[in-house]
């Protein structure tokens, strides 16, 4: 694999980590429009609190909690890589717009 | 006698029982000495330790750096807990429990979507913000698009600040004016003049180690008296962890009110939610938090990318544990006001629903941890407000002084920015001292201008290089104008419905006007020629990570243009009716819990539609029947009266006559007997029917 193609990776990786999990946090913590979609969700109760409301607060938060700290290892790894392949590269020249 | 006297009480009775239940009797909430000395002693130490701690600061304030981000040097979880405090206001302490019986499960949203907005930062925007390295977002609005963009986003900036602001210091003067019978305007000024001292004098250094000290006492004034209440309401040993420590009592919170976990209801289950409803809450809470420039001004403290985002990680679970405490705070005080309160009668009123927190300290737990919630309050007040005033100062102290004198040595930063500091502050305390009527709103407001402003900017500048000055500008004014026509105008442009928002309008509003940003910002940028300028197309490259330069990154026009279209939709969705709010308003008898959704819904229609015909039908018959025996009585009353009358009259006129009569005999024999005054005594009062 070229410098070039590292770079690319990493640059794509790198987009691809910041959109899902954008699109991961925001629906733990916005997952109550689910229960329109599957209004059974809240037939049952859990911990003595009704499944909607407990799992919006377990998932919004307390869930949140570990699946961003993954995101944070995973997002320090494609910053090394960014830094390690860049290092000295030179100017891309390519136009961009695409 | 006795007779008319049971008359008239049968003619009052039904006016009385009719007059209490037009004016029911409300619960005043009432410090005791213990709660108020208490009070008194933990603010005054608090106040004092805070300015110390500012003063203390100063010292380590040698350059601009210090002054405006704290040398960069506040990492892990003293910056989580500084975050969170700055994020959490008084609103938290005091307010809540109002709005959460209010809005019910859609305050479970609001907040999430905070939390989520609060991650998102640190996904989205503060890595390259943090690259940038600078002190605001505006710089960053300013380097990248240009000084009339810079104006225009502080401009903005300083709108947001003082929405925010005056709500929270109109919340410290009623404080003092509730809890310690201080008059509101000596209450205002002496708390407007301690946070003002010491974020002035200690800058963002003395900023940072108060808002790491303010969210322990927070959380120490919510934690303690949560559990012991919950423990007295008897919640069992689950208390002790109170955002989950409720369970066992959802069965009577389903009974008094069974609405309070259903997510189709809001607006104390009476306003149906839509999808559309929940959708706004995104776009308006969570994309607004991402667009708040005191927020995003916390990571520029940090050390590193990595101690940024380990921040974030504390500060969501500090922010947590303080919201969802809350929760159970507004759940038990529900039970309490319902078992005790209403048990004796006593209605209570939105005043003293946000006190609820006192008033269940006060009456459960001892008096030194009653006194907690209002230092905690306080503190909760007094951070946000400080991180206002920081934002404000670095704002106008270093943003728009630089843009003035470019060539301005760091010590006149400094010192401009101890200026604007004390002057945003000064400003603050005055217009709190008349605060506007819209306060209640006006934070949710600030969300969405934030969201319709700061965040399509931030978000286009920092991933897409194609967006320039022109669309930056655009952007920021189509977004900041639009949202400010549409909430006071409540949808409407012009007299023309732009906006079906329903009842709760700003969420809603959030959606049209952020896309309308977005929208502006892709087409203008592209209209225009997108930024040509390397020197800022190299920036972009650097601040995410980058040693070299690579046209081709962050450059994809097609991506803007599909988002641009996404948004465009959105628009378009918005602003259509929803078929939603043309329903009756709804009260649900059945608990959320356990009924499917949909068909709970129209149970629970039906049912409170049964439940309203018939309270109507028993009031309507109580009304009849206290009518009716009200003018029985007033005939009875005026029959007995008629009869004693008639009664006097014949004895009166039998008396003159045996009066006469003994004068005629007298004349004619002189011992005469003398004549009885009456034959009969006068009956009383005919008794009223049923009264007998």
């Amino acid at each position: 694999m070229t410098n070039d193609e590292r770079m690319q990776a990493a640059y794509k990786k790198q987009c691809r980590t910041t959109l899902i999990a954008f699109v991961v946090i925001t629906l733990m913590t916005h997952i109550f429009p689910m229960y329109f979609l599957f209004p059974n969700l809240n037939k049952m109760t859990i911990f003595g609190f009704p499944a909607d409301y407990w799992l919006t607060i377990v998932i919004g938060w307390l869930v949140l909690i570990p699946v961003f700290w993954i995101y944070i290892q995973i997002s320090e790894k494609v910053d090394q890589e960014i830094n390690d392949s860049s290092s000295g590269a030179a100017d891309g020249t390519s136009g961009g717009n695409s | 006698m006795s007779r008319l006297l049971l008359a008239l009480i049968a003619l009052f009775l039904p006016a009385l029982a009719l007059a209490q239940a037009v004016e029911p009797k409300y619960y005043v909430f009432e410090p005791s000495s213990a709660v108020s000395t208490l009070g008194i002693l933990y603010t005054l130490l608090m106040m004092g330790s805070f300015l110390y701690v500012g003063w203390m600061s100063k010292r380590r304030v040698t350059s601009s750096d210090d002054y405006f981000a704290a040398g960069r040097s506040f990492g892990g979880i003293s910056n989580g807990l500084a975050m969170s405090s700055n994020y959490m206001s008084l609103a938290t302490f005091l307010g809540f429990t109002a709005l959460l019986w209010k809005m019910q499960y859609y305050v479970v949203a609001l907040v999430l979507s905070f939390t989520g907005g609060f991650v998102l930062i640190s996904i989205a925007l503060a890595p390259a913000l943090r690259r940038w390295g600078k002190y605001t977002s505006m710089q960053f609005i300013g380097e990248r698009f240009g000084q009339t963009a810079k104006v225009v986003a502080v401009i903005c900036m300083i709108f947001l600040a003082q929405l925010y602001l005056i709500g929270q210091m109109k919340g410290v003067g009623n404080v003092f004016q509730v809890m310690f019978h201080w008059d509101y305007t000596t209450g205002l000024i002496v708390g407007g003049l301690v946070v003002t001292g010491y974020v002035t004098i200690g800058g963002m250094y003395g900023l940072s180690y108060n808002q790491t000290l303010q969210a322990i006492i927070m959380l120490i004034a919510l934690y303690v008296p949560a559990t012991i209440i919950l423990l007295k309401l008897g919640a069992g040993p689950a208390s002790f962890f109170p955002p989950f420590g409720y369970g066992e009592l959802v069965p009577q919170m389903n009974e008094v009110m069974a609405s309070y976990f259903n997510p189709f209801l809001t607006v104390n289950g009476t306003v149906p939610m839509s999808f559309k409803f929940y959708f706004g809450v995104f776009f308006s809470i969570a994309c607004g938090t991402m667009g708040l420039p005191h927020i995003a001004m916390r990571y520029f403290t940090a050390p590193s990318i990595r101690d940024a985002k380990m921040s974030t990680l504390w500060g969501t679970f500090f922010i947590g544990l303080v919201f969802f405490t809350t929760f159970a705070i507004g759940f038990a005080a529900k039970l309490y006001t319902v078992n005790e309160l209403n048990a004796q009668g006593l209605q209570i009123q939105a005043k003293e629903a946000d006190l609820l927190i006192v008033v269940m300290s006060q009456a459960l737990t001892p008096g030194w941890v009653a006194a907690l919630p209002v230092a905690g309050a306080l503190a909760a007040g007094f951070s946000t407000i400080a991180g206002l005033l920081m934002v404000i100062g670095t704002g106008l102290g270093s943003d728009i002084y630089s843009t003035i004198n470019p060539n301005a040595a760091d010590q006149s930063k400094v010192k401009m920015g101890y200026i604007f500091t004390a002057l945003g502050g000064l400003a603050t305390i005055g217009l709190a001292l008349n605060p506007p009527d819209f306060l209640l709103t006006s934070v949710i407001w600030a969300f969405v201008v934030a969201a319709s402003t700061f965040t399509p900017v931030l978000i286009l500048g920092i991933w897409w290089k194609g967006a320039n000055k022109p669309g930056a500008i655009a952007g920021l004014l189509v977004g900041g104008i639009l949202s400010g026509i549409l909430f006071f105008s409540k949808g409407k442009l012009g007299g023309f419905t732009l906006i079906d928002a329903g009842p709760i309008v700003h969420l809603i509003t959030g959606i049209f006007t952020m896309s309308a940003a977005w929208f502006t910002i892709v087409i203008v940028s592209l209209l225009t020629g997108g930024e040509k300028n390397e020197k800022i197309l190299r920036e972009i490259d650097r601040i995410h990570g980058w040693q070299n330069y690579d046209p081709r990154r962050y450059s994809s026009n097609t991506f803007a243009l599909v988002t641009a279209a996404f948004a465009l939709a959105l628009m378009i969705w918005s602003a259509m009716p929803d078929a939603t709010y043309a329903k009756k308003p709804e009260a649900p008898t059945a608990p959320a819990a356990t009924a499917p959704a949909a068909p709970a819904a129209d149970t629970a229609t039906k049912a409170a539609t049964e439940a309203t015909e018939a309270v109507k039908a028993a009031a309507d018959t109580a009304a009849d029947t206290a009518t009716k025996a009200a003018t029985e009585a007033t005939e009875a009353v005026k029959a007995a009266a008629d009869t004693a009358a008639d009664t006097a009259t014949k004895a009166a006129t039998k008396a003159t006559e045996a009066v006469k009569a003994a004068m005629d005999t007298a004349t004619e024999t002189p011992a005469a007997e003398p004549a009885p005054a009456t034959e009969e005594p006068a009956p009383a009062a005919q008794p009223a029917s049923g009264q007998q």
